[in-house]
């Protein structure tokens, strides 16, 4: 499990990061979200107790990374972005170094050699220098790296940088498949479609400040009104609008020819209560449809683009 | 390992489809001969490998790799053949009948000395340095390496290529023994120099590389050191010049060779320890192991030095008929031996007094509890407040034992003596004096002008403490020459500030001077200066008091006890595979 309470990260006046808090469970999947420069990396280096905050505390598995860093880096799995690599080695070398530094011997660190080469891909190129890798390679060894020591937590900071389409995927179901068996992930990303796909909850931090946080139809219910409603007559639209308009939880109402889009408050409740209003009123509908936004319309809408 | 999850097996390996079976087959029988090895004996090593440190195990790797350690090994195997034959045809053929032996030993360690004092500090550098300059050093701090585990390593590697080259020459060393003209204990103490001072050399590389976090850092450090290495070296080859020529060392020889070596291992360990510290974990306790070490050292140089003091002077008494003869040389001995302390309190005492005065929770955890330890330990805390009375007090207390101990020893004083250890005592009282007034002065300067500075504290406290003498020589000389009209500088009462000139005039011996008592603080102006210094430092120590009682208050936390409990678990596991060097 992950907490984070009331982190803050200062340098000199600028506030890198100014009082997030948030916490992860045991086996979810929580994304990182927020344009360059937001805090994202800096928390999660925090987390990863690489850098220590200028207040707040954050827990791994409740140990804290101030005050138990070394018990922290245990349970601890973290691949930055970028992947520093040793010149004059080669894959397996390199993984055998780092599976020596978590403390692996004999049987123990042959079998997650092992186990890390098939699960990443990198046995068909063990002998090959890591210097020689390609981007996507290198993001493979580095994942490696994370994981040789089986860790309770990990983080992924833009994981899929310099993947391939296919690799991308994968690495979407790998993560999944990690969180199902119980290890708590903390993943950001620039890629929005894929952390919904994968994420339990999110995270949208600008400007080193959380503006939100939790499911993706947490955040969108937070954000009142932004259930869109979408109907195309068969005529009268222009009445539709002007009876629309005289309800209070409608707003937003949009007219192109016959369709209408609007925004409603309230749940599903508030949606069907409009269709019946609409039907009992007497207008022909041809089609009537309700949708949440997407995880990239949440983004846009929350965040406002300022970088500091 | 806690927290484990089952694994999944596959996943991104179906992707790399395009590998032939060919290539796939190949990597994986690399993969097999690294992790089992191929014959009996490569299990064996591979076993054994365990237990070494895994810094030692990666730099061998890529050592073996790389172009520097292969091209530096070849070439100093055939600059070898070519000096023994070199050699061997200009000694023909008196070689037969004549002593030839140091001839060749000099060529060959004109030879060793590149490697030994030149490429081997420098590959520790870069090494060190890369890692924090590549960002390879932050992926190292998420294991579970300790910082003491990493700088080690470098420093066993360090040691390994030093064998290595030393092993090339081996063969060669024996060779020069057999043409006769130097001493098996010749070469044994040269090669001994030779040896201590290139790994002294590595650890002061490895303490400027972990220190340099910057591009300018690292470039002024990467300058320092070469400069350093140049210097070092050509001392070094003078002293084993000297040494050859000398042919045997004798006990005092071999006395300084002792102890320029334990020396060297003294201020090796704390270079190391303070490498460890820069690299290590922010909220940890990285004061105290410094200051036990340099509490340490300080301790061994006047003991090392009240050895030496009580050999030479028997040996000299001796030769006057008396075995203790305490003259004036005694007071001579006792001010350079005070004069080498305050040189390493003043070194260490201007690092400590950058070190910020919070206190982390990790680290109030190992602060002393009961009231004995606090007594005590307390001036082992971290904080510029303890570290400030650390150094003061650590700088006094041999001094007084060098000062007293042997006069009480000493039966038969004459007037002459008691002069000259009184002249010992205020020579001894205005060196502490000016370590609490200098310390104390940039202690405060950091406390009220750097009150908000985060990083690089302790260069800025090192740096001012540079700025803040040099100020206070200029400005000692300026006036005394304002005095004298531009004419005359002579020291006058206010020139205490400048610690040079003070210390030479407080000095209480001179060579020009066979009158005991005419040199050192004999009245007038020297007596006001010293008089003046020991008001103005009684002062600023005073008020560093004040400031440092809000230091010393702070106490020991308790550990949380899941914290103990999950520790004492894992101890058995961690313990055998980490206590390695």
């Amino acid at each position: 499990m992950i907490e984070l309470r009331r982190i803050h990260r200062f340098f000199g006046s600028t506030k890198a990061v100014n009082d997030v808090s948030f916490e992860v469970y045991r086996g979810q999947v929580f994304g990182f979200i927020g344009p360059n420069g937001a805090g994202k990396t800096t928390s999660m280096r925090i987390l990863a107790t690489l850098e220590l905050p200028s207040y707040g505390d954050a827990f791994v598995d409740g140990f804290s990374v101030v005050n138990d860093p070394d018990l922290v880096r245990r349970r601890l799995g973290f691949m930055p972005d970028g992947c520093a690599l040793y010149p004059n080695m080669n894959c397996v070398e390199y993984l055998d170094f780092f599976a020596r530094s978590y403390g692996l011997i004999g049987r123990d660190r042959t079998d997650a050699l092992r186990r890390t080469l098939r699960f990443t891909g990198l046995d068909k190129i063990a002998a090959k220098p890591v210097t020689g890798l390609s981007k996507g390679m290198r993001q493979r060894l580095s994942l490696g790296r994370a994981m040789i020591h089986r860790p309770s937590v990990l983080i992924l900071d833009e994981p899929a940088n310099g993947l391939d389409p296919r690799a991308r995927i994968e690495l979407r179901h790998l993560i999944r498949q990690l969180a199902e068996e119980g290890t708590t992930i903390l993943v950001s990303s620039h890629i929005l479609t894929e952390l919904a796909e994968m994420c339990d909850q999110v995270g949208i931090i600008e400007r080193g400040a959380l503006l939100a946080v939790g499911s993706v139809d947490e955040i969108h219910r937070s954000l009142q009104g932004a259930l869109r409603v979408r109907m195309r007559l068969v005529d009268r639209a222009d009445e539709l609008c002007e009876f629309l308009s005289a309800r209070d939880d409608v707003f937003r109402i949009q007219r192109d020819g016959l369709c209408i889009e609007l925004e409603l408050s309230g749940g599903d409740k508030a949606q069907s209560q409009l269709l019946r209003a609409i039907v009992q009123a007497g207008y022909d509908l041809l089609e009537f449809a309700a949708y949440r936004d997407s995880l990239e319309d949440v983004f846009m809408r929350i965040t406002t683009g300022a970088v500091q | 390992m806690s927290g484990a999850t089952p694994t999944p097996m596959v996943s991104l390996a179906d992707t790399v489809t395009q590998q032939d079976a060919g290539v796939a087959v190949e990597h994986t029988e690399a993969v097999r001969l690294l992790l089992d090895g191929e014959s009996r004996w490569d299990q064996r090593l591979i076993h054994w490998s365990n237990w070494l440190n895994p810094i030692l195990v990666k730099e061998t790797r890529q050592a073996l790799k790389s172009k520097q350690f292969i091209w530096t090994f070849y070439l100093l195997i055939l600059i070898v053949i070519i000096w023994t034959l070199l050699a061997i045809w200009s000694s023909m053929p008196n070689i037969y009948y004549e002593s030839d032996g140091s001839v060749f030993l000099t060529g060959y360690l004109l030879i060793l000395l590149i490697p030994a004092m030149i490429v081997i500090p420098q590959a520790t550098f870069r090494s060190m340095a890369s890692e924090l300059d590549d960002g390879t050093y932050e992926t190292l701090t998420l294991s579970l390496l300790r910082p003491w585990q990493v700088v080690f390593g470098k420093l066993t590697v360090a040691m390994l290529q030093l064998i290595i080259y030393l092993s090339i020459l081996a063969p060669c060393i024996a060779l020069t023994y057999l043409l006769q003209g130097v001493t098996l204990e010749s070469i044994a103490a040269v090669l001994l120099i030779l040896s201590t001072t290139s790994i002294a050399l590595c650890t002061v590389a490895i303490l400027l590389a972990s220190l340099s976090r910057t591009r300018t850092l690292q470039v002024l450090f990467s300058v320092i050191m070469l400069g350093l290495q140049l210097i070092v070296a050509g001392m070094t080859l003078s002293m084993i010049f000297s040494m050859l020529a000398i042919g045997t060392l004798g006990n005092q020889g071999w006395t300084s060779v002792g102890l320029g070596t334990l020396a060297m291992a003294a201020y090796g360990w704390l270079f190391m320890l303070c490498a460890s510290s820069a690299i290590g974990m922010a909220s940890e306790n990285r004061s105290t192991p410094i200051r036990i070490a340099l509490f340490a050292i300080g301790m061994v140089i006047p003991m090392c030095g009240g050895f030496l003091l009580v050999f030479y002077s028997g040996q000299m008494g001796a030769s006057n008929g008396q075995y203790y003869d305490y003259g004036p040389d005694y007071g001579e001995m006792v001010a350079l031996l005070a004069n080498l302390t305050c040189v390493h309190w003043g070194i260490a005492g201007a690092w400590l007094m950058g070190e910020s005065g919070v206190i982390t929770h990790r680290a109030r955890r190992t602060l002393p509890a009961s009231f004995p330890a606090r007594l005590f330990l307390t001036w082992f805390n971290p904080g510029a407040g303890p570290g400030y009375f650390f150094v003061v007090l650590s700088f006094i207390g041999p001094l007084v034992a060098l000062i007293t101990i042997p006069w009480i020893l000493h039966r038969s004083m004459d007037s002459s003596n008691v002069v000259m250890h009184v002249g010992s005592m205020a020579y001894c009282a205005a060196l502490t004096a000016y370590l609490a007034l200098y310390l104390g002065c940039v202690r405060l300067l950091m406390l009220v002008v750097f009150r908000k500075r985060r990083s690089q504290r302790l260069l800025l406290a090192f740096g001012s403490t540079f700025v803040l003498i040099l100020f206070s020589i200029i400005l000692s000389c300026s006036a005394s020459l304002y005095v004298g009209q531009y004419r005359d500088m002579e020291f006058l009462w206010f020139c205490f500030i400048n610690p040079f000139w003070s210390l030479t005039e407080f000095f209480p011996y001179s060579y020009q001077s066979s009158t005991v008592g005419m040199s050192g603080i004999n009245g007038g102006e020297k007596l006001m200066a010293w008089v003046w210094l020991m008001i103005s430092s009684g002062i600023v120590f005073v008020i560093n008091a004040i400031f440092a009682s809000r230091d010393v208050m702070v106490t020991r936390i308790e550990t949380p006890q899941r914290v103990l409990r999950e520790r004492t678990q894992l101890l058995p596991e961690i313990e055998p595979e980490f206590d390695q060097l």
